[in-house]
């Protein structure tokens, strides 16, 4: 909790306490006027107590008020004016508390200099108090809240009551006849900046320095709306974040707009953003609004809905048109779900399937199978069909399924005939007929396979000379017979003989000098005497004439303790 | 905004973007709840609605996968590369030489091996055979004769490298993209991105093998769903006997019955969740239906006599008892076959810090065969295309000897630096030789790769962006690649 969160905390107490100098001002002079009219004199506690409470109840106010004026959120005249007459009030609250200690105990207006300054020092204060109040309020409720209703029974066509402000933003109002000749920025967007923006981003309140009630305003920032394009502008960004997201725009609290008032913001981004065009028609706007807008709801937008009248197409729908696949039926699918077996897209975005039926119960019959597939025979493009009972029906679908790639046919019950419903299929690449019974005949169904390219024939029935007759005839085909890889290795190398006598990396072997150099002297052993382990050359000692060489100095040390106990080689 | 209804809105965002539509809880017939089941949600966009069907169709992976399922062959306890995979014939003739400073580069040590004098380079006593690949052959050590000799479909990557040190770090980086515990594992991932292919089977299976050579601690959180949904976590099968517990109903008891009450029971939990909003509720409903349906399913998964014994020859003779690697293999090929997404088995007891030349001959014996056949099945099934295999440990192991050296026993420390892992199937590129380790392999001189790079690649073969699967936790949105993630174009097809 730092300062500056305490202060700023201390300050929006200020719409609380404001009401405390207010009432207790009224009461004061409310009882001043009766003691007046009775012509007897207001007890001297009660003018005092209720003087000094208002008092320091004005200065409190004025201090949170100064707190709370620091947040940026508020600037403009009015929030000047405001902040002087309540210092003013805060002042001269403080004075009328010090006079009326002068008072004498006599009724006002026939008294003294005291008196006199006293009532005068009041009147002043809520001469000053009201302007004050009527200021502050402004700010927080907008200029016509005390009177909006009458003006709104006034109003030309039924609309909503607006929030503060909104009047002031501009054709709010605009009478239907002339819909059609203003710009559509004035008639539709406008109208939904004022109201759901302009409370806190308007004339008097311009939060985060933003005013969308002006032009100038809107276009003061050149993120906020990047013309043409909505994926880039600010105010999409805020709109389209989840309404939990505290950079959303409206904040959660306040009323939402609509899905085709987002939409027809978005739209006039996309289409130049400007002010002063009138759109007929606008691409990739929600169908509804353009009609909503000129229907009459000038200014209010009603809440329901209009999204489901003109979705615009999703991905999916667009890309599958485009490649004059259709989207999958919805129920094919869910029959396939309904029987726990899996489809799923290929890849996100994409009408193509992938069909895979391992959750099948394994006594499904052919049948049951072609119903299933029938539906989605369009789309599928991966099939697996491993150790199932299929037969003709199912392989009759798949014939004439136009988008087919790979079919996983291993270890079920296909017969060459079931298969010959194949031939001739033209994008089928992938076809797996491991395990399977089949014979030499199916050879010529494969043969009329143009696009295949890969063949899995492991036990699958056919002879080995018909895979190298179909080996013969396409050889771009690859076929596996699951045969296991050779074992035989390219090269074996010898048994592993070890050495120690590599250079040191990044130094060259020196080479053998001609010249009789110093004979370089090595151990007469490789492998320590004193404890069985390879040799270092580091660790020798001469003895008897003799270099013997041992694993480390330990050993060394051990060795010269007692030359004779080890055996020496 | 009142913390409780933060708390039910995060909840509702979650449940939208929660369980794939078609994954075990969907479809639950009678069941209330199936109401109340959100979409699948590829990314942190809104899900997209593939054929404007009103959310019935998946949005599918981001682009046309490769692959459409993961078998993890996961050698806890890191093997050496060394030893394997990683041929340094050089090596022969440095025989107890100390390992150089400038190779070394001042490398921290761990505790194991800081209080040694020495380290002694300790070169390869097993004998390397060169095999043929796509390139210009692959060596493997002779106790992967029939790995080796698949050399043709495999892509070994030489220069994977690691920050971790020790194995359960190691572990959890390898397995959730992170060395802190509480992410999701890759299975989990992809069980929340592209959901099960089978509503009867789990989306996500681990099994277990026990090691022959020095074993390390395994957690059930490298199979779990972090802060993803519990329905995404690992379903490990028990490695001997019953691979399930209890599978059969109790006597008396018939099927109808126990879906019956399993309704009721989801009748109550539905009422529960729309008070509550806790998406554990759903899980929990998932779980007792994919119990339900595995009643049916995992008998006949796990029943080997539809398998012609050419195929169980293939296994070897491991094949038969049950927790073996070899059956475990055979079991992970036949979930594949029936569209298990994420099939995991671990294989423990490749921690050779002492007596490596022997333990490491028991450990390959007992996986050698087993994982060259899984390769071979899936292959003449038409299903190796589809299916990508890894075979990785969580680091390497060091060119120094941990302990005595001798002519024909040594150990390995811990080596993160560099490591060798093998790809194969499931659009990897075959044949090939990725990367480059030093003369002592122990720094990479080309083509580095790290865990997050392999991640993000083999996401990629799914079909999958690795930058947008991710799940938002704590304010942030998750991905198995954290903020790292790079896919190498040179190891795809």
């Amino acid at each position: 909790m730092t300062l500056d969160v305490l202060l700023a905390t201390f300050g929006r107490a200020h719409p609380m306490v404001l009401h405390l100098p207010i009432g207790l001002f009224f009461a004061l002079a409310a009882m001043e006027l009766l003691a007046l009219a009775r012509r007897t004199p207001l007890a001297l506690q009660t003018r005092a107590a209720l003087a000094w409470l208002a008092a320091f109840a004005a200065v409190f106010t004025a201090t949170t008020g100064f707190f709370l004026g620091q947040e940026t959120a508020y600037s403009g005249d009015t929030v000047d004016l405001h902040r002087y007459l309540g210092i003013a009030v805060a002042v001269i609250a403080v004075l009328v508390a010090v006079l009326q200690r002068r008072v004498a105990r006599q009724p006002l207006g026939r008294g003294k200099g005291a008196a006199k300054a006293y009532a005068a020092a009041l009147i002043v204060c809520i001469g000053v108090l009201v302007p004050a109040g009527h200021f502050g309020a402004t700010l927080t409720h907008g200029g016509d809240f005390l009177f909006e209703p009458y003006y709104v029974s006034k109003a030309t066509t039924p609309t909503m009551p607006l929030r503060g402000g909104a009047r002031s933003a501009g054709p709010a109002t605009v009478p239907i006849s002339h819909a059609q000749t203003m710009s559509t920025f004035d008639t539709t967007i406008a109208p939904i900046f004022a109201n759901y923006c302009i409370s806190c981003h308007g004339a008097e309140k311009h939060k985060g320095g933003l005013s969308l009630h002006t032009r100038e305003g809107i276009l003061a920032d050149s993120s906020l709306i990047v013309a043409n394009n909505a994926a880039e502008s600010e105010l999409m960004r805020r709109l389209h974040l989840p309404a939990d997201d505290e950079d959303h725009m409206p904040p959660g609290s306040k009323k939402q707009p609509s899905k085709s008032e987002i939409g027809a913001i978005e739209a006039w981004i996309n289409n130049g953003a400007s002010f002063d065009e009138h759109y007929t028609q606008m691409d990739g706007a929600a169908g509804g609004t353009g009609a909503a807008a000129s229907e009459g709801a000038s200014g209010a937008i009603a809440e329901s809905e209009r999204s489901s009248a003109a979705q615009p197409p999703s991905a999916a729908e667009a890309i599958a048109a485009s490649r004059a696949i259709p989207a999958a039926k919805p129920e094919a699918v869910a029959a396939l779900r309904a029987a726990h077996l899996y489809v799923a897209a290929v890849r996100a975005d994409d009408a193509l399937l992938l069909i895979d039926f391992s959750a099948a119960p394994p006594l499904i019959s052919d049948a049951q199978v072609a119903e299933l597939l029938v539906g989605l025979r369009e789309q599928a493009a991966d099939v697996s069909l491993a150790r199932l009972r299929i037969g003709r029906k199912t392989m009759s679908v798949l014939g004439s399924a136009p988008n087919l790639t790979r079919v996983n046919a291993a270890a079920s019950a296909l017969t060459d005939g079931d298969l010959a419903l194949l031939a001739g299929h033209p994008t089928l690449s992938e076809l797996v007929l491991s395990g399977t019974k089949l014979t030499d005949s199916a050879v010529t169904t494969l043969l009329s396979l143009p696009a295949l390219a890969r063949l899995y024939l492991w036990k699958s029935g056919i002879s080995a000379e018909a895979i190298a007759g179909l080996r013969r005839d396409r050889p771009g085909l690859a076929i596996d017979t699951g045969e296991a890889a050779p074992r035989e290795p390219l090269a074996i190398e010898d048994k592993p003989n070890f050495t120690s006598d590599r250079p040191p990396p990044g130094v060259a072997a020196a080479p053998p000098t001609a010249a009789a150099a110093p004979a370089v002297l090595h151990a007469i052993n490789t492998i320590c005497p004193v404890s069985g382990k390879p040799g270092n050359d580091r660790y020798v000692i001469l003895y008897e004439g003799k270099l013997i060489g041992f694993c480390c100095e330990k050993c060394g040390a051990a060795f010269w303790e007692d030359p004779k106990k080890y055996k020496l080689p | 905004m009142h913390p409780v209804e933060e708390h039910y809105l995060d909840l509702t965002r979650r449940r939208f973007f929660g369980v794939a539509a078609n994954s075990i809880g969907a479809g639950m017939g009678a069941c209330a709840l199936g109401s109340l089941l959100g979409r699948a949600a590829m990314a942190a966009d809104a899900p997209k609605d593939a054929a404007g069907g009103g959310g019935l169709i998946l949005p599918g992976p981001h682009f046309k996968p490769k692959a459409k399922r993961v078998i993890y062959l996961h050698m806890e306890g890191a093997p050496s590369q060394l030893d394997l995979f990683d041929y340094k014939p050089e090596l022969r003739q440095r025989f107890n030489q100390d390992l150089p400073d400038s190779i070394r580069q001042g490398q921290r040590l761990t505790g194991m091996t800081s209080g040694q004098t020495r380290f002694p380079v300790a070169p390869s006593a097993f004998r390397f055979s060169k095999y043929a690949n796509n390139q210009d052959g692959a060596w493997v050590s002779e106790v992967m004769p029939n790995t080796g000799a698949l050399a043709k479909e495999l892509c070994f990557i030489h220069s994977m490298h690691t920050e971790a040190i020790n194995h359960e770090p190691g572990i959890t980086f390898f397995q959730t993209g992170n060395q802190q515990p509480g992410r999701p594992s890759f299975g989990s991932w992809m069980s929340y991105g592209l959901g099960s292919a089978n509503a009867n089977l789990p989306t996500f299976v681990v099994l277990i093998t026990q090691g022959l050579g020095n074993m390390q601690a395994l957690s059930a959180r490298f199979w779990g769903a972090g802060f993803l949904p519990s329905e995404h976590q690992g379903c490990k099968l028990r490695s001997g006997g019953d691979p399930v517990l209890f599978l059969k109903d109790a006597d008396g008891l018939k099927r109808e019955d126990r879906r019956r009450m399993l309704d009721l029971v989801g009748e109550l939990n539905a009422k529960e969740m729309e008070k509550s909003l806790d998406p554990e509720i759903r899980a929990r409903v998932a779980q007792y239906e994919m119990a339900y349906r595995m009643q049916m399913s995992v008998p006949e998964l796990t029943d080997f006599s539809d398998e012609d014994q050419e195929t169980l020859d293939l296994y070897g003779p491991d094949v038969k008892k049950p927790g073996t690697f070899a059956a475990n293999c055979l079991l992970a090929r036949r979930l594949s076959e029936r569209g298990v997404r994420f099939v995991q088995l671990y294989m423990r007891g490749w921690d050779q810090h002492g007596n490596l030349p022997k333990e490491l001959r028991d450990q390959c014996n007992a996986v050698d065969r087993g994982q060259a056949a899984l390769i071979t099945d899936l292959k003449r099934r038409g299903l190796l295309d589809e299916t990508l295999i890894l075979w990785a440990g969580e680091f390497g192991r060091t060119v120094y000897s941990q302990g005595t050296l001798t002519a024909d026993n040594y150990g390995r420390d811990h080596h993160p630096r560099c490591f060798t892992v093998w790809l194969a199937g499931g659009g990897v590129k075959p044949g090939i030789s990725y990367g480059k380790t030093d003369e002592f392999s122990y720094n990479i001189v080309e083509n580095p790769m790290d865990v997050h790079d392999l991640h993000a690649t083999m996401l990629h073969l799914l079909g999958m962006d690795h930058s947008k699967l991710a799940y938002r936790h704590q304010g942030r949105d998750f991905r198995l690649t954290d903020v790292f993630g790079n896919v190498r174009k040179e190891i795809l097809a």
